[in-house]
This record gives C-alpha cells, structure tokens and sequence, in this order.
C-alpha cells in the first residue's frame, strides 16, 4: 500500500493510505509525495489522484512551489529490523566470519534509515536477515554450501587429532 | 507465539547441553570450520567453552576462553530487552546513541581488533596453525571406553 504525503509548503502531512488522503480534500495543485517520487508533485499529475479534480472547480492554493530541491518527510518511528543482535551471535557461536558481513548490513540499515532512505534501509534489512541466516548455515538456496563446508570440516577436525594423535608417540 | 515457545524451549535444551557438558571434553558438539581450514581463530572461537564456563559461573574461566563473548552478552541482553519493552518506538533517541549506525561501526572495530588481536596473541606464544597437543592429550586419558582402537578398554 503507498503512503501519501501532502505538503501546504511550510508543514507535510501523512502518511495516508489512499482513502484518508481523499478526506483530508487536497486540490489538483496541493504538493503530493509518495516514496520512490523525485519530488514533491502536483496532484492532478498523479494519475491516481488527478480523477478527483475533474468536475472540480479550480481551487484557490497558493503553495508557492519550494525553490530547490524538494524536502523528504523524516522517517516516522523506529528503523526496519537490523538483525544486530542475530548477526553479533551468529559471528560469536557460528564462527563463520559471514556472520560479520550481517552486522556490516545493519550498521547500512541504520545509517541508511536516519538518512531518510527508507527504502535503502529496508533492502539492507533483508540482506542483514540473509547473511545472518546463511552464517548459521541455513536459509537460502544460495548458501547450502554453507551447511557442506560445516559437514567437511567435522571430519577434518578428526582427522587433525588423529595426526596428533600418532605424532605424540605410543598411547599407553 | 508458537514460534515463541519453540525458540524458548529449544534455546534451554542448548543451555542445559552447554551446562552439562564441557566441550573441551566431547566431541560430538560442532568445531570452527574457520579455524579446521586456516588454522587461525575466529572471533567466535571458544563461544561455547566460554558458554559452559559461565554457566558454571567461573568468570575467569570464560574470559579466558573467549572474552569477547562476556562482553558482548550485557550489550545483547539490553537491546533484547530494549526491543521487547517496545522501546524501539518510545525512545528513538537513546535507541539511536546505544544500536544507532555509530554504535554498530564501534562494534566492528572491536571484533575486528578482538580477531586480529588474539591471532597475534597465540603466534607470539608460538601457537598459530597448530591444534592444542594439551587437549588432544586430554582426552586421550580421559577417553572411557575407545572402542574402535581395540585397546584395553574396548
């Protein structure tokens, strides 16, 4: 579902789901903004929108439109999931250093977020979950070859004692 | 929530594994893939010696093991609490300065240096790409019952 965002050039408002953005009876030149827009933008040019002005009388708004560029809404709430604590526990017990390419996503989850890119933020999210996951050698297609090198190096590891083993001299 | 329980149920069976049984002891719980290939320790080497000594509440045991682990776990207790509080909305501004992206880089750096620093710690004392002769000697003499060797306590 978008989330609309309307601006009376000095305050924004929302977000709005559709319906709650018809109520508040914006007019065809009140500045509109969803994510993933450039800009702030007329809303008789957003196509779903531009259908409410048709019989309507021009309205009298007088937004100047903002010089420059146009203002994104601060981020409302708390940031996506960032996986930390999974991804600082998959590094400490699963002792794939994978585990730190998890904590490297949710610190751009984060940064990402308080610079108001939502939508970054969240894409590192689902990447943060991914390595995670695949650190612990699970989840995925991508990474089964995670669960092969845990099922290789157990043999390996006794296979390593046994050469220490035979190298310290007779056992008795 | 049956998610939930699953999760709760399954990490006490873990804790009651790792309270049980000390890994330097058994074999049957899982070695570092990192440190079989390279030799080298990762920072998560020793978590679970490290797990079973603080269980048993012997601190300096743990530290010893892995330190980064001792100190990490107030750090993770907090933000799961912080989380379950729900103050993830409340306080956005103390959630920002304790998990925020600066907190994060911090961390990196730490477990970075605590990787680096403990390889250089075991290569000044000789140890790098060798598995502990102590241990493997160990659990020679502790072994109950080897069976497969054929010796007299088969």
């Amino acid at each position: 579902m978008k989330k609309y965002f309307y601006t009376d050039g000095v305050n924004t408002f929302g977000p709005y789901d559709l319906e709650e953005l018809r109520e508040k009876g914006i007019g065809p030149e009140t500045r509109v903004w969803y994510e993933g827009m450039t800009g702030w933008t007329r809303a008789a040019e957003v196509p779903e929108l531009s259908g409410w002005f048709r019989a309507a009388p021009p309205s009298v708004d007088r937004v100047p439109p903002r010089p420059g560029a146009a203002p994104q809404p601060a981020p409302q709430g708390a940031p996506p999931k960032s996986w930390l604590i999974e991804s600082i526990l998959a590094t400490l017990f699963c002792c794939l250093p994978l585990g730190l390419v998890g904590i490297i996503f949710a610190s751009k989850v984060e940064s990402r977020y308080y610079a108001g890119d939502v939508e970054g933020a969240r894409r590192a999210s689902k990447n943060a979950e991914n390595w995670t996951k695949a650190s612990v050698g699970g989840g995925g297609n991508r990474v089964d070859y995670l669960l092969l090198l845990w099922l290789v190096s157990f043999p390996l590891w006794h296979l390593r004692w046994y050469l220490v083993a035979c190298s310290s001299g007779p056992l008795a | 929530m049956l998610k939930w329980a699953f999760g709760l149920i399954g990490a006490g069976l873990l804790l009651v594994v790792y309270w049980q049984f000390n890994p330097y002891e058994v074999d049957f719980l899982p070695r570092c893939p990192f440190h079989a290939f390279t030799g080298f320790t990762c920072p998560g080497c020793g978590s679970q010696r490290s797990l079973h000594y603080l269980l048993h509440l012997e601190v300096a045991e743990a530290l010893r093991e892995n330190a980064l682990l001792v100190l990490s776990l107030p750090y993770l207790l907090t933000y799961g609490l912080f989380r379950l509080a729900g103050w993830d909305r409340q306080k956005p501004s103390l959630r920002k300065a304790l998990f925020g992206p600066r907190a994060i880089k911090v961390i990196m750096l730490v477990i970075v240096l605590f990787w680096i620093g403990r390889n250089g710690w075991a290569s000044s004392r000789g140890g790098g790409i060798q598995p502990d002769p102590p241990k493997a000697a160990f659990r020679l003499q502790t072994r109950k019952s080897n069976w497969w060797a054929g010796g007299e306590h088969a």
